[in-house]
C-alpha cells in the first residue's frame, strides 16, 4: 500500500465538523436577525403575522434540514471503495474529530486521538494500563514506524475486527498488537491477543446496549409500552387465579432482553405449547443456571410471536407459592377456584417456581387439585426444581414423576456465561459507578467456576460480580482487579487463591522441609506430597480433579496418620482442615447412605457424613484411614472422586472435591511386607513395590482399576536405627517443650536415654506406637513420681538418666 | 441482501458520482450531495419511518384479529352451567347473556378498529403533508421570501 493521499479535511467527516460549526453561528445570527428584525418592524408584521410565521420558520427548516443531512448523511458517510484514493476517508467521524484539533496526522496523534474517544476511554479502563503508559512507551519505541506503516496495520486491523471504519477501537488494538513497546505493556498487563479481542467484542456490546435505548416515541418502544389492544378480550375473568398468580406477560415486553441463553430450550418450551399434546415441563438443574429467567424468556418470546401472528394471547402467570400455602385451610378451596377459572378462561401457562417447597409443604388436599392442574387439557404447567429436590421428593411420587416433561437446563458455554456478566456488570456500573477491568471479569468466570462447587453459571459468578461491585464502591475505590476477585472468592469458598505473597512462595518452597521436621524418615511420601500441594496452589493441573490422591502402604505405626496431621496443620493452618473418615466403620453395605447421604423410614432424605464435610470444607485433606476394610461398593464411590473430582451425593447433588489432597491408608500387604524388607538398590526397589502390589491384587483386597486411579503410591518402610533415634529425640521433645510451657520447668535428657528408648520403643510389629507406650510407662511415669516427691518450681531443672528409668 | 442504501448507490445519478468523480480523485461536492441526500434519500427514509409507525399501529390495534374475533363473547363470558333436560327458562336465559356478551363485545372492537383506523389516516396525512412540504420547500422558500419582501 503506497500513502497517496492522507488528508483528513478532505473527507465527508471533515466537511462534517464544518458544516457543524456553521450551523452553531447561524443559528445564532438567525435568532439576532430574527430579534432585531421583529423589534424593527413590529407593526408592519403584527398586521400580517404570515411574514412573522415565514420569518422564523424559513431559516429555522433551512437550518434543520442541513443539520439532518450533517448527521445521517455526512457523520455516516462510509467509502463505497475498500481502497480509496485518500485512505483518510477510511477514518471514523470521532477520529476525523480528534485528530482535526493536532498540529499534524503523525503516528503520535492517532493514538492519542483514539485514546481521547468514549469508545477508547472504555477500552483503556479494561486493560487497565495508563494513557499517559502508553504515550511513554511509544516514545521510547525505537525505531519508530512511519504514518504509512501505522495505516497497514490500522487497515489490518479493520479486517480481523470487521469494522466498517477505522475507529479508536481498531486504532487502539492495531498499536497495541503491532508497536513492540506497546505489546510487551499488554502483556505485562496479563493479557493476550485474543483477550484484546474480546476486551473490543466487550466494548461493542457496551456500545450496542447503550444505542437500544430507544427513543420513548419511536415504534418498537411504542408497541412495548402500549402493548397489543383487544387480544386478551377472548381470555375470560378470572379473579381467584388472578389474586394467586402474578401475570408476567402484561408487562413482557418491556422487559428488555440483551442476552439470551437456553435458546434450545426455549424453542422446545414454545414447540411444546403450540402442540396438542398435553404436557407438563419440569425444568431442573442447579441453582443459578438461570431457570427464571428461561421462563421470562419463553414469556416474551411467547407473546412476541402471538403479536407476529394474530393470536390470541396466552397469560404466563406465575404462582405466588407462598401466598398459596398462607392461606392455611382455604388454600385447597382458592386453588381449585383458580384451576376452574383456568380451565373455563383461556389459555394459561402456569409457572410453579419452587414446586418442591409446594410439594413438601402441601397438605394431601392441595396435592390432589395440584395434580388435578397437571391433568387438566387447557393449562399447561411448567414447574422450576433444583436436582436435588426433584431425587428426593418429586422422583418418589411415581404418579407425579409421569406426568412432568424433564428438561435439563445445563451450565451456559463460557462465552454465553461471559455476554451475562457483561451485560449485568453495564447495568449495575450506571448504578455503582465502578469500573471493571477485563481480567478481573475473565476471573470471575474462571474462578467461581472452578472454585465454587455449589450452584451453577451463570448465577454464581453474577452473585460474586455484585459482591464486588458493592465492595469497591463502599470502599470508595474505582476500580475492580483480579486480586479484588481473588480476595472475595478465598473469603467466599474458604479456599486460598489469593495472589501469593512472598511469605506465601517462601512457605510453599520450604514445606518439605517443614514437614520433615514433624515426620522422621519417609522422604519420598513427603516429597510427592510437597510437589502436590505446589502443583495445587500454582494451579498447574487440569483442574478436574483432586490437587494430589495418594495410597499409603506399610504396617502399623510407620507414620501414614502422622504425616497427613502434619500436612493439615503446615498447610491448611490446622489439623481441623482434614476430614477423617476410619472406613473401619463403612464395612458393610447398609453404612452407604450413612457416606453419601439417602432416604430415611420416615420418607425424608439424611445428608451423608462425607458430602456434608466437604462441603463445609471445601479446601482440605480428606485421609480415608484403613480403606481396606471399606465394603467394595464404597470404595466404588471413591472410584468418582479420584477420578472426576466429584461425588454424586444420595440426593443427586455435586460434592466437589476438586481443592482436596486425598490420603488413603491401608495395612494392605503388611505381613508380606514383614517377611521381605525393602531393596536398597532402586531399580530393586520398583520390583519390590510390583510384586508388592500383584500380591494385594492376589489377596483381592483391591481390584487393579483401584489401585491405578491414584496419582502416587507410597511404600512407608521401616525406619533406620537412626530414624528410630530420631524419631525418640521428637517425642521426648513435645513432652519437654510442654512442660516447660506449662509448668517453667526445664528438663535435660542424656544421650543414652535416647538409644534406651530406641532400643525399648520400637518394634517392627506395632512401629512407633510401641515409641509412645515406652514413653508413657518410662519418662512420663518417672516424671510424674519426680515431681510428686519433690517439691519443684518454676525455673528448676530435671535431668533424666538412664539409670533412673531402668529402675 | 443489497441494502435499500445501496440499491439507491447504484441508480444512475449516483453511480457517476462514485465511479467517475472518484476516478478524478475529488470528493463529490456538498452541494451535490446535499441535493442527493435531499430529494432521494430523506424521503425515502420518512417513508421507511412511515411504515415503521403504521406497523406499530397495526400492531397496537391489530385489525386481522379484531375483525376475526369480532362477534365472540366480551371477555369470554358465558353461562356453562349443564342443563338438564329441556328447560326454556334456562335457554333463554343463556341466549339472552350470550348475545348481551356478544354485543359488547362487538360494540366495543368495532370502535377500537375505528380508533385505529383514524390513527392510521392521520398518520397518513401527516407523512404525506411533511413530504410535499420537504419536496415542495425549494418553491415554497422563495415563494415566503417573496412575500415577505412584498409585506416590508
Amino acid at each position: 500500500m503506497s500513502l497517496e493521499t492522507f488528508n483528513i479535511r478532505h473527507t465527508n467527516a471533515y466537511r462534517s465538523l464544518q458544516v457543524r460549526k456553521m450551523l452553531w453561528v447561524s443559528w445564532l445570527c438567525m435568532l439576532v436577525l430574527a430579534t432585531v428584525a421583529t423589534l424593527f418592524n413590529l407593526k408592519t408584521l403584527a398586521a400580517n403575522p404570515l411574514s412573522l410565521i415565514i420569518l422564523i420558520a424559513l431559516p429555522c427548516w433551512i437550518l434543520w434540514s442541513i443539520e439532518l443531512f450533517r448527521r445521517k448523511k455526512l457523520k455516516t458517510s462510509v467509502s463505497a471503495f475498500e481502497r480509496p484514493d485518500n485512505l483518510a476517508e477510511l477514518l471514523s467521524y470521532h477520529m476525523v474529530q480528534h485528530l482535526s484539533t493536532k498540529p499534524a496526522v503523525t503516528m503520535h496523534t492517532m493514538i492519542e486521538a483514539a485514546m481521547e474517544s468514549e469508545w477508547g476511554i472504555f477500552v483503556l479502563h479494561s486493560i487497565n494500563i495508563e494513557k499517559s503508559d502508553i504515550l511513554a512507551a511509544l516514545l521510547h519505541a525505537s525505531p519508530e514506524s512511519t504514518l504509512e506503516e501505522c495505516l497497514q496495520w490500522c487497515v489490518k486491523a479493520m479486517k480481523d475486527l470487521q469494522t466498517t471504519h477505522l475507529d479508536s477501537t481498531a486504532t487502539i488494538y492495531a498499536f497495541l498488537t503491532n508497536v513492540p513497546a506497546l505489546a510487551a505493556l499488554v502483556e505485562k498487563a496479563d493479557l493476550a491477543v485474543e483477550d484484546l479481542k474480546k476486551i473490543l467484542h466487550a466494548e461493542a456490546f457496551h456500545f450496542e446496549l447503550l444505542e437500544q435505548t430507544h427513543h420513548p416515541l419511536s415504534p418498537a418502544m411504542l408497541v412495548r409500552t402500549l402493548g397489543s389492544i383487544g387480544r386478551s378480550w377472548v381470555i375470560g375473568y378470572n379473579n381467584d387465579l388472578e389474586r394467586l398468580t402474578n401475570n408476567i406477560s402484561e408487562t413482557i415486553l418491556s422487559y428488555r432482553r440483551s442476552v439470551v441463553i437456553h435458546r434450545d430450550i426455549i424453542d422446545h418450551t414454545l414447540k411444546n405449547i403450540e402442540s396438542r399434546m398435553q404436557t407438563n415441563i419440569l425444568l431442573l438443574g442447579e441453582s443459578g443456571t438461570g431457570k427464571r429467567t428461561l421462563i421470562r424468556n419463553i414469556a416474551y418470546e411467547l407473546r412476541s410471536r402471538e403479536m407476529r401472528r394474530s393470536s390470541p394471547f396466552s397469560d404466563v402467570l406465575v404462582l405466588k407459592t407462598s401466598l398459596l400455602l398462607s392461606g392455611g385451610e382455604e388454600s385447597d378451596q382458592i386453588l381449585l377456584q383458580a384451576e376452574n377459572d383456568a380451565k373455563q378462561g383461556g389459555r394459561f401457562i402456569l409457572v410453579i417456581e419452587d414446586f418442591a417447597m409446594l410439594l413438601s409443604a402441601a397438605d394431601a388436599k392441595l396435592k390432589k387439585i395440584l395434580v388435578s392442574i397437571l391433568e387438566a387439557k387447557n393449562i399447561r404447567t411448567i414447574c422450576i426444581a433444583n436436582t436435588e429436590d426433584y431425587h428426593t421428593l418429586i422422583k418418589s411420587d411415581t404418579f407425579l414423576d409421569t406426568l412432568l416433561e424433564k428438561v435439563y437446563v445445563e451450565e451456559p458455554s463460557d462465552e454465553e456465561t461471559m455476554d451475562v456478566l457483561l451485560e449485568e456488570y453495564f447495568k449495575l456500573k450506571k448504578v455503582h459507578n465502578v469500573r471493571l477491568t477485563y481480567r478481573a471479569l475473565k476471573s470471575i468466570l474462571i474462578l467461581s467456576r472452578r472454585y465454587v462447587g455449589h450452584g451453577g453459571l451463570p448465577g454464581k459468578a453474577v452473585e460474586v460480580l455484585e459482591e464486588a461491585l458493592l465492595a469497591a464502591r463502599a470502599s470508595s475505590g474505582q476500580t475492580v482487579t483480579e486480586d479484588t476477585i481473588r480476595a472475595i472468592l478465598s473469603r467466599r469458598t474458604r479456599i486460598d487463591i489469593e495472589v501469593l505473597t512472598e511469605e506465601g512462595k517462601q512457605k510453599l518452597l520450604h514445606l518439605k522441609e517443614r514437614l520433615q521436621s514433624h515426620i522422621i524418615g519417609q522422604e519420598h511420601a513427603i516429597g510427592s506430597l510437597s510437589a502436590a500441594l505446589k502443583r495445587g496452589r500454582m494451579n498447574i493441573g487440569s483442574g478436574k480433579r483432586p490437587i494430589g490422591t495418594f495410597l499409603f502402604l506399610g504396617t502399623t505405626g510407620l507414620g501414614k496418620t502422622e504425616t497427613a496431621k502434619a500436612l493439615a496443620k503446615e498447610y491448611f493452618g490446622s489439623v481441623e482442615n482434614m476430614i477423617r473418615i476410619d472406613l473401619n466403620e463403612f464395612s458393610n453395605e447398609a453404612s452407604i447412605p450413612l457416606l453419601i447421604g439417602g432416604p430415611t423410614e420416615k420418607g425424608g432424605f439424611t445428608e451423608g457424613l462425607l458430602i456434608k464435610r466437604i462441603q463445609d470444607r471445601p479446601s482440605s485433606i480428606v485421609l480415608l484411614d484403613e480403606i481396606e476394610k471399606a465394603h467394595p461398593k464404597i470404595l466404588n464411590l471413591f472410584l468418582q472422586i479420584l477420578d472426576e473430582g466429584i461425588l454424586i451425593g444420595g440426593n443427586g447433588g455435586k460434592a466437589d472435591f476438586r481443592n482436596t489432597i486425598i490420603i488413603a491408608t491401608s495395612n494392605a500387604g503388611s505381613h508380606w511386607m514383614t517377611e521381605h524388607s525393602l531393596p536398597s538398590e532402586e531399580s530393586e526397589q520398583i520390583v519390590f513395590r510390583t510384586a508388592l502390589l500383584e500380591t494385594i491384587v492376589g489377596e483381592r483386597t483391591f481390584s487393579p482399576e483401584f489401585i491405578n486411579r491414584f496419582d502416587e503410591i507410597i511404600l512407608f518402610t521401616q525406619p533406620t536405627d537412626d530414624e528410630v533415634r530420631q524419631l525418640a529425640i521428637l517425642m521426648l521433645g513435645e513432652i519437654i517443650e510442654r512442660i516447660m510451657k506449662d509448668r517453667g520447668i526445664r528438663i535435660t535428657v542424656e544421650s543414652p536415654v535416647i538409644d534406651f528408648l530406641a532400643e525399648k520403643g520400637f518394634s517392627r510389629e506395632y512401629g512407633a506406637r510401641e515409641m509412645r507406650r515406652t514413653i508413657t510407662q518410662t519418662i512420663e511415669n518417672y516424671l510424674a513420681d519426680y515431681l510428686l516427691s519433690r517439691s519443684v518450681k518454676r525455673g528448676d531443672e530435671i535431668a533424666i538418666r538412664a539409670e533412673d528409668l531402668q529402675h | 441482501m443489497m441494502s435499500w442504501k445501496r440499491k439507491v448507490e447504484k441508480l444512475p445519478f449516483f453511480w457517476y458520482n462514485q465511479t467517475v468523480m472518484a476516478q478524478k480523485n475529488t470528493l463529490t461536492p456538498i452541494t451535490v450531495l446535499f441535493v442527493q441526500w435531499y430529494y432521494f434519500e430523506a424521503p425515502l427514509s420518512f417513508i421507511r419511518g412511515y411504515f415503521a409507525y403504521a406497523k406499530a399501529i397495526s400492531e397496537i390495534v391489530p385489525f386481522v384479529f379484531l375483525f376475526r374475533t369480532l362477534l365472540l363473547p366480551w371477555k369470554n363470558i358465558a353461562d356453562r352451567t349443564r342443563m338438564r333436560g329441556i328447560d326454556l327458562t334456562r335457554i333463554m336465559e343463556k341466549l339472552s347473556l350470550g348475545l348481551l356478551a356478544c354485543g359488547v363485545g362487538f360494540v366495543v372492537r368495532v370502535l377500537t378498529i375505528c380508533m385505529g383506523l383514524l390513527a392510521q389516516f392521520l398518520l397518513l396525512t401527516f407523512v404525506l403533508t411533511y413530504l410535499a412540504v420537504w419536496l415542495l420547500f425549494p418553491a415554497l422558500f422563495l415563494l415566503g421570501i417573496g412575500t415577505c419582501i412584498q409585506s416590508l
